[in-house]
């Protein structure tokens, strides 16, 4: 180990109660480690259980089985019921609306995360007004923003408070679950590249949960990718984009629409060929949880339940035919500028 | 502000005369004479004639109601057919019972059923469970029923309250509750049960949202959660049902007054209209409707206070 991770989440499953007492696994054996000022970007198609994730680490839904480790202490499962929040863990959630209270003024917005924290710690809170104009001018709202409604901003502007509040108390991570879904292309790109300007000036970690691989892979440094609640692939985020090495990622990168045309249409060739009668989904036991709609899928992906096995420099692939599949056919259509990946396996 | 409130009073001009021409065109329907109730069964067809004359009723109905109109433009709501009294003083004296009645039950309704919306959502569970049954029942029974339950169990049985009669505020604050604890709450039961849901579903509401969740993750107390966000919140909704109860109270207190016996404008409605006592008919009609138009202001004033989305634009 090269440093102490700042967030280290070992075996985490996720229950949630379905009808007639049984229960459905949300999250299902997840290890990640997030170290200090690093991006951890998790992609996954709806319902892959992304932000359980997120609110198992938050506190907010009770972990049925693992243990969450936050600078080297174990947290508590249950602290916010128990009233022993971690402020070091900051969230920023998708649905701009929802996520401010429309009734108070942004400056009170901004301000009660920081106000909480100082009287629990004896603080001063004289300093709070002039900290939450610094932050305001941080994410690029002008001053008088503090004593205005959130009704009165723009979904990109009212995720920049968002941003404002999490980071008004100084975390060490900040979840971003969906930051940036919500809104247009031009403002997901400002609200990025705000999110990685405030990282580079006070040194945050981030987990960059979104279901868009494209956003996930601009910001991040290692990327997770996840299924039925399962890890299917780590790696870095340029390896786990170029040289996809699980059916299921490929077949994710596939699913993202390209500007070009040509492109576009040979990529929806191959998504098609990525394609299979899907069968009814298995049961999540012994088997691998992509089996039945894979393309490569033998026997043994039914039978066998795949873990995790190094592909390269820092990368891990959970599929039985690892280093048996063929390279990933985008190979074959010629591509622009970004420079042309080793390919898969062989 | 000021400019919805002039908006709002130009507004309630027609609403009130429309209200008089609607009242008017009803009572000429209603069944009855008021002359042939005055001089009883052995009336002469003569004198019931000259009576009619004498009352003005032998003119056309558009005349009358033109008398009628002028009349109010001047304040002057005529005078009742049977006492001869002025009608406005007549409806003035009885205001304040009516008035204290819908006023405790507005209040009653909003603290008792926020309190218990509000609890049955945060609390959840069996209680909750309990608390929204109760709910139901409330919004299935019809208040006059609870009336007579009420009279039946808490001034016959218990005799813990008097089961009629009204003792007015200045006379003896003391006696005044008492007249009036169980008037409000078969008034107000229906309101309660209104509110109660709505700030239920409201408060659910709130909760689900994601700045609640920071709240609680930044260990924000709990008490600072419910009362400054969720209330505040789950007010908005709230304050637009309450209107909507208030004004169906005030046509309550014409059943609620009348098992009570209580002198307030909803028992002497009720007496106006079986004895054909057209300008106290019109006249409770007047201020039945500035009424509801004083309490829709103060909705749209409170709301415009709470949502700063109203205030805004």
């Amino acid at each position: 180990m090269k440093t102490e991770p700042l967030l280290q989440v070992e075996g985490l499953c996720v229950d949630y109660p379905v009808r007639r007492r049984r229960r459905f696994r949300a999250v299902d054996s997840v290890d990640l480690t997030v170290a200090p000022g690093e991006t951890l970007g998790v992609v996954g198609e709806s319902g892959s259980g992304k932000s359980t994730i997120a609110k198992a680490i938050l506190g907010i839904t009770p972990v049925t089985a693992g243990t969450i480790r936050f600078e080297g202490r174990e947290l508590d499962p249950r602290r916010v019921r128990r009233r022993k929040p971690i402020t070091d863990i900051q969230v920023v959630f998708q649905d701009p609306v929802s996520s401010l209270d429309p009734t108070k003024t942004v400056g009170h917005t901004i301000a009660e995360p920081l106000v909480a924290k100082l009287r629990r710690e004896g603080g001063e809170t004289g300093d709070v007004r002039r900290q939450v104009a610094e932050m305001l001018d941080r994410v690029g709202l002008p001053e008088n923003a503090a004593s205005r409604y959130p009704a009165q901003f723009s979904g990109g502007q009212r995720q920049r408070i968002a941003i404002a509040r999490a980071f008004i108390v100084r975390p060490r991570l900040v979840v971003c679950d969906e930051a940036v879904s919500a809104l247009d292309l031009s403002v997901q790109a400002q609200i990025l590249n705000l999110l990685t300007d405030v990282q580079r000036d006070l040194g945050v970690s981030y987990l960059f949960i979104s279901h868009d691989l494209s956003v996930v892979e601009h910001v991040s440094d290692r990327v997770l990718v996840l299924y039925r609640g399962r890890v299917m692939e780590t790696g870095s985020a340029a390896s786990v984009v170029q040289s996809p090495q699980h059916p299921y990622t490929r077949a994710l990168l596939a699913a993202a629409p390209v500007h070009d045309p040509l492109r576009q249409r040979q990529r929806r060739e191959l998504r098609a060929s990525y394609r299979i009668e899907p069968k009814a989904a298995a049961p999540l036991g012994d088997s691998c949880p992509f089996a039945h709609r894979c393309r490569f899928a033998v026997d043994r992906c039914l039978q066998e339940r795949p873990v995790l096995q190094p592909t390269g420099a820092d990368g891990a692939v959970a599929c039985h035919r690892h280093g048996e599949l063929p390279s990933d056919a985008e190979d074959d259509v010629p591509r622009e500028p970004r420079s042309t990946a080793t390919g898969g396996s062989k | 502000m000021l400019k919805l409130l002039a908006h709002r009073v130009a507004l309630s001009i027609p609403l009130v005369l429309l209200v008089s021409v609607v009242v008017f065109a009803l009572e000429s329907l209603v069944p009855g004479d008021p002359a042939r109730t005055i001089l009883g069964e052995n009336a002469t067809p003569e004198g019931i004639a000259a009576l009619h004359q004498q009352m003005g009723l032998d003119q056309p109905w558009l005349e009358r109601y033109w008398h009628w109109l002028s009349g109010l433009f001047h304040g002057d709501l005529g005078a009742s057919l049977f006492t001869g009294d002025a009608v406005t003083s007549e409806l003035n004296s009885r205001l304040g019972v009516t008035v204290s009645l819908v006023l405790c039950c507005v209040l009653v309704s909003a603290v008792a059923g926020t309190a218990l919306g509000m609890f049955s959502a945060i609390r959840g569970g069996p209680a909750a469970r309990v608390v929204d049954v109760l709910s139901l029942t409330g919004l299935a029974l019809p208040n006059f029923w609870v009336a007579i339950v009420l009279v039946a169990l808490f001034a016959v049985k218990i005799r813990l309250f008097p089961a009629t009669g009204y003792v007015a505020l200045a006379e003896s604050p003391g006696h005044w509750v008492r007249s009036l604890v169980l008037p409000v709450i078969a008034l107000s039961l229906f309101g309660v049960t209104a509110v109660a849901k709505q700030a239920r579903d409201a408060t659910l509401e709130v909760q689900d949202t994601d700045y609640i969740r920071v709240l609680r993750g930044n260990g924000v107390s709990e008490s600072r959660i419910v009362l400054k966000h969720m209330l505040r919140n789950a007010a908005i909704p709230v304050v637009t049902v309450l209107g909507v109860v208030a004004v169906s109270m005030l046509s309550g207190t014409v059943f609620v007054e009348g098992v009570f016996v209580l002198p307030g404008l909803g028992s002497l409605a009720t007496q106006a209209t079986t004895d054909h006592d057209l300008p106290v008919i019109l006249g409770i009609g007047v201020y039945f409707t500035v009424m509801v138009i004083i309490l829709n202001l103060l909705v749209d004033l409170a709301y415009g206070m709470l949502n700063p989305k109203v205030r805004a634009s």
